[in-house]
This record gives C-alpha cells, sequence and structure tokens, in this order.
C-alpha cells in the first residue's frame, strides 16, 4: 500500500507539477477512456449525465470505504441571508481537485500524496463579503478552461484564475445591473464560457450570456424574460397592472448551468421562476420565458426552441435544475432524449432536437397542484391558454386573501440538485423534498421594488413535517424503478458510478446506494450538512470519491430539528480499506 | 449549554453579592439606552433586520427565510411595551424572546414555557442583556420610530458602510 502512494507521488514529481491543458477537445471527450479518472466539469459530461464509469468501488466492496483526506475550506462569512450553502461539485483533474466556497472563491488541493489534501492554492478574487447584501450565497462549483480555472461571482463578475500558481488571469464585470450576479457554475464551450444571471428573485430580468474565454468579452447574450415587442412579450400582460415595466423586474432566473449538445451545438439551460412568485397579479399572462428550458445556438445565443413547464406560475416551481441528455429507446425508436426532473414534481421526457414533449411521469409521493399533464402538450391540464391568471388544481392564491397549499413544497421536487444518469441501467435519479407548502400573496406596491432587495410578493411556508427521497426513473417508459424514502428532505445531488448511486444527507450522512434498487450498501455521517453532489476520480489507480459538506443555506428551513448543526465547510474524500 | 446556565448565574449572582459594592438607584442618565449601542444590537446582535429590516419598516432588507415583522417606524408602543415585547416576544405570533431569563422566573405574564400549549410557547430569539433590551429601545425612539421612508443615508449609517451594497438600490 505504502508504495502505492510513493508511485503516485513520483507521478506528480516527474510531471513537473506541470498541467495538462484542458483542450475543448479534452472537455468534449470527458466521458471518454482516457479521461475516465478526471472529472473536468460540474456534470462529469456536457450531458450532465454525472456518471462515472469507475467499478473499482462497487457494491461488491464498498462497504470497506473509509474517510481517507479530509480539508477545511473557506467562505463561510454570512452575507445579509447568513451564511452561505455548500453546494460546489468538485473537479479532479490528474490528482488535484478544484472547488469553490459559497462566495465563489476558488480552491485547488493536491491530493496526489493519497494521505493528505493539500492545499496549493485559494485564488483571490477580490470579493467583498459585505455582510449587508441580502442575497442568497451560493456557488455551484468551477469550470476549467485551457490553463484558466474559471469562476462566476455574486458580484456579477466573471473570473479567470492561473491553474499553476492561483492568480487572477482577467476579470470581467459581466453582469452590471444593480441586484445582478451569480450563484452557477460556469459552462465552457470551445472558446467561450456561457454564464447566467442567478439573482431573478432579487427584482432583475434573467439572461444566459458567453463570454470570450480568453478575455472576458460578452459575445451574445439572451434575455429570459423578453422587451416588448420582442416574441413572448405578449405573454407578460404588464399594461393590465398599471405598470407596464414589470417585465423588467420579471426574474427568469439562469442559476444553474446547462447541458450542451456538440451534434446539434444546443445548450440547454432552464429558467427560474416569474417575479414576484407568489403574486401573479403583479405580471399576469404565461411569462415566458420563466420555468422553461431553453434551447440556444451555443454560437449565437439564438433559441432554437422552448418548453414551459408551469405557465404563469405561483408556487415558486422554476426550472433551472439539468436537463439530463439521453439516448432511449421510446416505443421502438432510438430517440435523442431530453429527461429532467421538474421542481414541479413531475419528470418529463422531451425531443431535445425540437423540444417536443414525449412523456411524463409524477415522481414524488404527493402532488396536488394539478390533476395531470396533458399527454400531447405537456402541460399541466388545467392550464388555459386564454387566461390572464392561471388556476391550477389548488386553486388560486390572490391578493383579495385566497390562499392555498401546494404539493410538493415550493422548493420541489428537486430543485438545483445535480441529478444523475446511468446509461448501462437506463436510469435517472434525483434526490429531492417530500412535503407541501402553505400559500399567500402579499401586494407589494410597484414604487417599492427596487432591484437588488428580495421580491416575492406573498408567503410560502412549510406546510407540516418535510421529509425526502430519491428516485430512480426508466427513462424509456417513464416508469419509477426504485423509491427510496429518507428522514430528512435530500438537499444535495446524486452521482452514479457502475452499478452505484452516491448522495449526501442533510443530517451529515454520505450514503452508497445499489444503482437499480438503491438499497443502502454503506454510509458515514461525518456531521456537515450535505447539499453538493460528489464526484468519483483516481489517483494513481486509486479510485477516489469526495464531496464538499459545510452551509445549507435556504434548505435549512426544511428541517428545522437539525438547527444546530454549523456551517464548517469541508472536502471529504474516501477510498477502500488499504 | 442550558444546563451548566442553570447552574452558574446563582453563583456568579452570589459572588457579585459578597463582592460588589452595594447598588445603588440609577440616575434616570444611566437607566436610559445608547442608541448607537441600540443599533449594534438591532443589527449584528439581534438581527431584527430579518424580519423588521434593517430600517424598522418590515420590508427594507428583511430576510427571504424570515417572517414579515410589523412596521416598528410606525408602532404605537410606548418604552414600557417596546421593553415587554423585546424582553418576552409576542406568543402567538414568529416575534421571539431575547431576555434570558424570559419564561423562567416569572418575569414574563407569570408564565414558563412549559405552561404554553406545544408549539404554541415564544421562540427563543438572541439573547440580550437587560442593557441591551434598553439599548435597543432607546435606539427605536431616537432612529426608527415616527421617521418616514428609510432614506440611502440612513441605511449606510445603519450597515456603518458608505458603500454597503444593502443601500445601492436607495441610491
Amino acid at each position: 500500500m505504502k508504495s502505492h502512494y510513493i508511485y503516485a507521488g513520483l507521478i506528480a514529481a516527474a510531471s513537473g507539477m506541470a498541467h495538462a491543458e484542458v483542450t475543448p477537445e479534452r472537455l468534449l471527450a470527458a466521458g471518454s477512456e482516457e479521461e475516465a479518472g478526471n472529472w473536468l466539469m460540474v456534470g462529469k459530461t456536457y450531458d450532465l449525465n454525472r456518471f462515472s464509469p469507475l467499478d473499482k468501488i462497487n457494491s461488491s466492496n464498498v462497504e470497506g470505504l473509509r474517510l481517507v483526506m479530509a480539508a477545511p475550506i473557506g467562505g463561510a462569512e454570512p452575507a445579509g441571508f447568513g451564511i452561505g450553502a455548500m453546494q460546489t461539485t468538485p473537479l479532479a483533474d490528474d490528482g488535484f481537485i478544484y472547488l469553490s466556497d459559497p462566495w465563489g472563491t476558488p480552491y485547488k488541493f493536491d491530493l496526489t500524496s493519497g494521505t493528505a489534501a493539500k492545499p496549493v492554492w485559494v485564488c483571490d478574487t477580490g470579493i467583498d463579503k459585505d455582510p449587508s447584501q441580502g442575497i442568497l450565497l451560493a456557488n455551484r462549483g468551477l469550470a476549467l478552461s485551457g490553463n484558466n480555472v474559471i469562476s462566476v461571482l455574486p458580484d456579477g463578475r466573471v473570473v479567470a484564475c492561473d491553474n499553476e500558481t492561483g492568480d487572477v488571469v482577467w476579470d470581467a464585470q459581466v453582469a452590471t445591473e444593480v441586484g445582478e450576479g451569480f450563484t452557477n457554475s460556469p459552462q465552457v464551450i470551445g472558446d467561450k464560457i456561457i454564464v447566467g444571471q442567478s439573482y431573478g428573485d432579487w427584482a432583475t430580468r434573467g439572461w444566459i450570456a458567453a463570454i470570450d474565454a480568453n478575455s472576458g468579452e460578452e459575445i451574445w447574450r439572451f434575455y429570459t424574460i423578453p422587451e416588448p415587442g420582442e416574441p413572448g412579450s405578449e405573454t407578460w400582460l404588464c399594461e393590465e397592472t398599471g405598470n407596464p415595466d414589470c417585465w423588467k423586474t420579471g426574474g427568469g432566473a439562469a442559476w444553474v448551468a446547462g447541458s450542451y449538445d456538440p451534434e446539434s451545438n444546443l445548450v440547454f439551460w432552464g429558467t427560474g421562476n416569474p417575479v414576484p412568485m407568489y403574486d401573479p397579479e403583479y405580471r399576469p399572462g404565461d411569462n415566458l420565458y420563466t420555468n422553461s428550458t431553453v434551447a440556444l445556438d451555443a454560437d449565437t445565443g439564438e433559441m432554437a426552441w422552448y418548453f414551459q413547464y408551469t405557465p404563469g406560475d405561483y408556487m415558486d416551481y422554476d426550472e433551472v435544475g439539468p436537463a439530463l441528455l439521453v439516448e432511449a429507446n421510446i416505443d421502438g425508436e432510438d430517440r435523442k432524449v431530453m429527461a429532467r426532473f421538474g421542481r414541479n414534481g413531475i419528470f418529463y421526457t422531451l425531443d431535445r432536437n425540437s423540444g417536443a414533449y414525449i412523456n411524463s411521469v409524477t415522481y414524488v409521493s404527493n402532488l396536488n397542484w394539478t390533476e395531470g399533464i396533458d399527454a400531447k402538450t405537456g402541460k399541466p391540464i388545467e392550464y388555459d391558454p386564454e387566461a390572464d391568471l392561471q388556476t391550477y388544481a389548488i386553486g388560486a392564491i390572490t391578493r383579495a386573501g385566497d390562499t392555498a397549499t401546494t404539493c410538493p413544497n415550493i422548493q420541489g421536487g428537486t430543485n438545483f440538485f445535480p441529478t444523475a444518469y446511468n446509461p448501462e441501467l437506463g436510469l435517472a435519479y434525483a434526490g429531492g423534498i417530500e412535503g407541501c407548502s402553505d400559500l399567500s400573496v402579499r401586494e407589494v406596491d410597484s414604487d417599492d421594488v427596487l432591484p437588488g432587495n428580495i421580491f416575492i410578493g406573498g408567503a410560502g411556508v412549510n406546510s407540516g413535517e418535510q421529509t425526502g427521497s430519491i428516485n430512480a426513473v426508466n427513462v424509456s417508459d417513464n416508469t419509477i424503478a426504485a423509491t427510496l424514502n429518507t428522514t430528512y428532505p435530500m438537499y444535495g445531488g446524486v452521482m452514479a458510478s457502475a452499478d452505484l448511486l452516491w448522495a449526501g444527507h442533510m443530517d451529515g450522512t454520505f450514503s452508497a446506494y445499489n444503482a437499480s434498487t438503491l438499497e443502502e450498501l454503506w454510509s458515514m455521517n461525518v456531521g456537515t450538512s450535505f447539499s453538493a453532489a460528489p464526484i468519483t476520480f483516481l489517483v494513481g489507480d486509486t479510485q477516489y470519491v469526495a464531496i464538499t459538506g459545510g452551509g445549507l443555506g435556504v434548505g435549512g428551513g426544511l428541517a428545522p430539528e437539525l438547527s444546530n448543526m454549523q456551517a464548517a465547510n469541508m472536502l471529504w474524500v474516501f477510498a477502500l480499506e488499504g | 449549554m442550558s444546563s451548566s446556565t442553570n447552574v452558574t448565574i446563582p453563583v456568579a449572582a452570589l459572588m457579585l453579592a459578597l463582592v460588589a459594592p452595594p447598588v445603588h438607584a440609577q440616575s434616570a442618565e444611566e437607566q436610559a439606552g445608547d442608541p448607537e449601542r441600540g443599533r449594534v444590537v438591532y443589527r449584528s446582535v439581534g438581527y431584527c433586520g430579518n424580519c423588521h429590516g434593517w430600517a424598522g419598516d418590515g420590508k427594507s432588507g428583511t430576510n427571504l427565510q424570515a417572517p414579515v415583522g410589523p412596521n416598528l417606524r410606525e408602532t404605537p408602543l410606548d418604552t414600557e411595551a417596546l421593553i415587554e415585547v423585546i424582553g418576552c416576544g409576542r406568543p402567538e405570533s414568529p416575534m421571539p424572546f431575547h431576555d434570558r431569563a424570559a419564561y423562567r422566573d416569572g418575569r414574563c405574564f407569570g408564565m414558563d414555557l412549559d405552561d404554553f400549549a406545544p408549539g404554541a410557547a415564544p421562540k427563543r430569539g438572541k439573547t440580550f442583556s437587560d442593557r441591551d433590551v434598553a439599548n435597543v429601545v432607546a435606539y427605536l425612539e431616537t432612529y426608527v420610530i415616527g421617521r418616514g421612508e428609510p432614506t440611502f443615508e440612513e441605511c449606510t449609517e445603519f450597515y456603518d458602510n458608505p458603500s454597503a451594497h444593502a443601500c445601492s438600490s436607495l441610491q
């Protein structure tokens, strides 16, 4: 065993610490055998499948897994809404780990010793950790681009750090309006970096933009809320409200990085809820392109298609969660599918070239907001395209005082949580919340709506106890293959490897499950809440599994009994016994 | 924590009684709170702004995860009532208590937490000393109650930072 560690160290020394550049070609080949030991982008591959073929750790030996390395991570300084959420998916390349803290600060660790996660550098982005800023702090991961490590920041900058030294190479103020900023991870495609404005609920207008990977200069921008006159603007009936500018604060934030299909050159990003989330009378209409998947040409930003899941939403069912790109045989036909666990509690399959609806299935145990999905259109059956204000099965919530209870919880279903797909089993996986929320409206005068200040127009509070579940869905026929009910809401992501599924729990438990049955095969409680997804990678020929734990952010409200858990941010690394 | 507090406070009080000079009646000036210290307690000890907003208006800078609190700029409460509400909270509402001995020695409506129906007991907020309760009241009476719309200057003064992000939308 010792000789093995020495061997790994020699490899690192022999390579002179010079990294293989992360070229566009390497990113395109992130799923290849050559890259099997690395995890080069948050979704592992452009299809966001978060599937690793590594099988040294498998169902027959996972019970021997143990904690082998750990390292503290900073960034626990609070903003106005408290300590940020530790949601970063680490990246791994050649024995080095790259991750971000909730303020977006990048870290690099050297794991080549096999005995310690040694900090190599912390990139100083110069972020102002202003505690007055009333935002939800989070950062969902970094991107590797050439010799740079890219991070997006809550203050609206995109920063490139040198992979060798951790020095800032360039720094671009991409988001410039008050209230705008980033919480997601950047998506590198060729010579471009795609980023999404993340703070919709702060009375801003969402957008997705491509910037030059070498300079940060903006190349194209797609607004998720069209301006008057543009297609889709007819779904913002702002004139009816006496506030013709209601679209300008309409939200539709793009706060989770999308997937990418090199064949069609389309990126698939999800968009957030219309703002204010609980008061549709402020912004009547279907509110395109909120709560949608938008398919954009990666070179031009031109929209090829969109699919809106919950039009005229008042339940906060934004649909930023990952769009899994999958090849599936459906009714005897091989199809290129986009598979998504909706925050609204429904799993959808769409044709990823056209956006056409294929099928859906409810995956949460309790869903009451709709009686079902129209088999032709994919819209909720209550949806009335002629109506200014939609009324779903739970009834409307109104300024006049009507309230409602919606299931699933306003936070989902799933949410930003990374999902996964095991192509060998044909199963898509997601963790999520089981429960309901009580909704009410609180009218806010448009004069009081200030960009940068949270603007929700009502309240959505837990209706009773919230628990959780992990679901495995057979993509070809949209059947639930397995369900695991969990004590606490699942608030992080999942990762698929060979015959295992991995997930971290809110109470600090990290677990491995049988990928087919979701039977628990191994778990360990390390004491930090989990709201991130794990990865797996090789150092030498040893397989490791890593995950970050720490602050829960807004997820903490779902499990008040865990409120005494402290937000100490950590990197945890596991491997098999000797 | 609570068990050790229960033990140490009486001991500390006893020690104080043995060594401290006799407490004399405080002058009115000594009793009055310090509004500047009260601002700090409001902002970063009690995090009162989570529900009431930094401006105390129940909307400016409230926390997404907190219930919306009443507009303190328009509160009809007098000094005595403010002290009671801050110390004992408001049963049946999200307003938490901040007095360290609240619902333990009868000082709050003669009740203990056990006297409330399950789930109905007031919630525990951050713990303030008696002095800091008076300081917060002084802050509210000096800088919040009766004020009109919040201003940029008030905001930067509140955060003690001329470039506080929270104030940028008021500029």
